[in-house]
């Protein structure tokens, strides 16, 4: 199984290394990056992005414990971006995250124990951002609008017995504003290292900042007991009551997103890029505080699919 | 000169958002503080356990009590023996205090007879026994009038296909004697597993009330405890439940639900109880624990299961004589009679 899965992202990242290879090839019988239309600001385009990447995971529930929780994982997204430069854009995506996490407990001098969990974090996120003109020039693009994210954790922790499975439900209407400046390379460029020249080629690219402020954040959390307090109907009994029986529904707390990404744009109207990622969420529910982080290194590849 | 700037900028979004929520969330609580933990502790229980008034525990002098042996320069293990002994004043054997180097309990089996001698069935009733699943059975004797199926513990899966087996097995016999002596529970979603074979129509069997609120006495409604009917093989002659004080947590519910059913009867002695549902948790020294948040109420609303539930015909072991089981004879004279 763990071979399996180191030569599947093995391939994965091998697949995303030759398509760059390509992408130079294309490059180089090109001698403005808007020969393809690239810097193209009035055509509509569309992108499927999956996308990898580490996480460094924080949570805590206070129901089961006042200790954090920190572990890492790995992140494994897909989305569909559409764009429309000069005034729009819309994204919708899928994310998983997993990891394993330890206590963060006080030293011992006597005898150090551990406590460990499994975290998964099922995510939906969209977005629909139209461009503030006004605060818009040709190298930075202001964008705003709302945002929508939604979140499905479980966690197991053997060491809290009967309260050892724990999820809950988030889910946050937020205001999104995002700067895009972008420094594209838009002619040749010929650098003098003394010993060699190197030639740089045109290339579209941009710095991107994206923050996301929860409005509405509505949270679906167990009850008092934290265990499910629900009807027991014998063998009939639906598997899921055990888990949900006795969360509620509650309207309070808060998000945070933030998403920082450099993207390099390809004459084959591809891109790729480097991005970090942080996502805070504090959501009390009716009793007792859920908190988590995720930090996230993530690449992301954009497939372009079609342009208008 | 821009790109400077920019890479700098980079940089401290960057790093302003990757610290972000230490300003947001709460301070870490992690604390090896004696006084903290016992705190912590004492609150917890205060706040959840579900069992203050049925058993009489003025939990306020508790806390007096033991607060007074808490001390900053005590050992971790003197603040274990505090805080377990605290907890055993809970006298819930679903309560314990998990460290490193020792776990707490209350051992309510202790408190009572021992009641079953496993080589004494294996010897003298079942020389050769089956093990099917998580069951160990056979008929008792060669007139196969009488089969014995023993469960050991609910922690172990029972499949259909198990059941099914043994109830085909023994559809011929007068009656079954279901031994759950020393079954010290598990799962409870295998309590209708079994029982649901031993009945002929969906049936209400107990409720179970849950803690809502920081009241000792504040509970939320009471939720329905139903045992259905297996659509496939069941057996609906006399069944004989073997109960002792071993028989606890899973085995006190199974036992409450079988006083809805007239041709299932307790034998033995009372079990060790358990009625309520245990959470976990954790200090923030990192030791864990648990204990009941619910009760368990049976069809009178009464919630004294968790002290045990009283068999319909007692009997117990003789332990001068090894060759025989006094419960199990008298199990099987009820079934001979009936």
């Amino acid at each position: 199984m763990k071979k399996t899965l180191i030569v599947l992202l093995l391939q994965l990242f091998l697949g995303f290394d030759s398509l760059y290879l390509h992408a130079q090839e294309e490059l180089a019988r090109s001698n403005t990056a808007d020969s393809l239309g690239l810097l193209d600001n009035d055509t509509r385009h569309r992108y499927f992005t999956p996308s990898v990447g580490y996480n460094s995971l924080l949570y805590r529930d206070f129901a089961t414990s006042p200790l954090f929780y920190r572990g890492a994982g790995l992140h494994l997204g897909l989305a569909w971006l559409t764009r429309e430069a000069e005034r729009w854009e819309s994204t919708y995506q899928m994310g998983l995250n997993t990891g394993f996490t330890f206590a963060d407990m006080p030293e011992s001098n006597y005898f150090q124990g551990f406590t460990s969990s499994t975290f998964v974090n099922a995510q939906l996120y969209g977005h629909y951002l139209r461009q503030i003109n006004t605060l818009s020039n040709d190298k930075l693009k202001i964008k705003v609008g709302p945002a929508l994210a939604s979140d499905l954790n479980f966690r197991f922790n053997g060491g809290l017995g009967n309260a050892g499975a724990g999820s809950e439900i988030l889910l946050n209407l937020m205001l999104g504003a995002q700067a895009v400046y972008d420094f594209s390379r838009k002619e040749s460029k010929e650098q003098d290292w003394l010993l060699f020249t190197r030639k740089l080629r045109p290339i579209k690219r941009e710095l991107s900042f994206q923050l996301n402020v929860g409005v509405l954040n509505f949270n679906y959390r167990p009850g008092y007991a934290y265990l499910s307090d629900f009807e027991f109907d014998g063998s009939d009994t639906s598997p899921l009551v055990f888990l949900y029986g006795g969360h509620k529904l509650y309207l309070n707390g808060y998000r945070l997103r933030t998403h920082v990404a450099y993207t390099s744009y390809r004459q084959n109207g591809n891109a790729h890029s480097w991005s970090y990622h942080w996502d805070a969420a504090h959501a009390p529910g009716g009793y007792e505080i859920f908190q988590m982080a995720i930090h996230r290194f993530q690449y992301t590849l954009m497939f372009h699919r079609s342009k208008k | 000169m821009n790109k400077i700037i920019n890479t700098i900028a980079l940089f401290l979004i960057v790093l302003v958002a990757s610290s972000c929520e230490q300003a947001l969330f709460e301070e870490n609580q992690k604390s090896s503080e004696p006084l903290v933990n016992f705190n912590y502790l004492w609150d917890e229980v205060d706040r959840k356990y579900s069992y203050f008034d049925l058993k009489q525990i003025d939990w306020d002098e508790v806390r007096v009590r033991y607060e007074a042996q808490i001390s900053e320069d005590m050992s971790e293990e003197e603040l274990f023996n505090v805080l377990a002994n605290m907890l055993n004043e809970l006298r819930d054997d679903h309560t314990n205090l998990v460290s490193p180097f020792n776990i707490s309990v209350y051992n309510v089996a202790l408190r009572g007879d021992e009641n079953f001698r496993r080589r004494t069935i294996e010897e003298f009733y079942l020389p050769n026994f089956r093990i099917t699943g998580a069951f160990v059975h056979d008929f008792l004797f060669e007139e196969q009038e009488i089969a014995y199926i023993r469960y050991g513990s609910f922690m172990s899966p029972v499949s259909s296909d198990v059941m099914d087996h043994l109830l085909t097995r023994y559809a011929d016999t007068k009656g079954i004697i279901l031994d759950l002596r020393s079954n010290g529970g598990g799962t409870v979603t295998n309590i209708p597993a079994i029982l649901e074979r031993f009945v002929s129509e969906r049936t209400l069997v107990g409720s179970f009330i849950t803690r809502n609120g920081r009241g000792r006495q504040d509970f939320g409604e009471p939720q329905d405890f139903h045992i259905g009917s297996h659509d496939g093989i069941r057996y609906e002659k006399p069944v004989m439940v073997l109960i002792d004080r071993g028989s606890y947590s899973a085995t006190t519910m199974f036992a409450v639900a079988t006083k809805a059913f007239p041709h299932i009867k307790l034998i033995g002695d009372t079990t060790g109880g358990g009625g309520g549902l245990p959470n976990g948790g954790q200090l923030p020294n990192g030791w864990l624990y648990r204990f009941s948040i619910s009760q368990l109420l049976d069809l009178n609303g009464d919630s004294s299961a968790e002290d045990g539930v009283a068999p319909d015909i007692r009997a117990s072991f003789d332990w001068s004589d090894l060759t025989k089981d006094e419960i199990l004879e008298r199990a099987v004279e009820e079934i001979r009679n009936m």
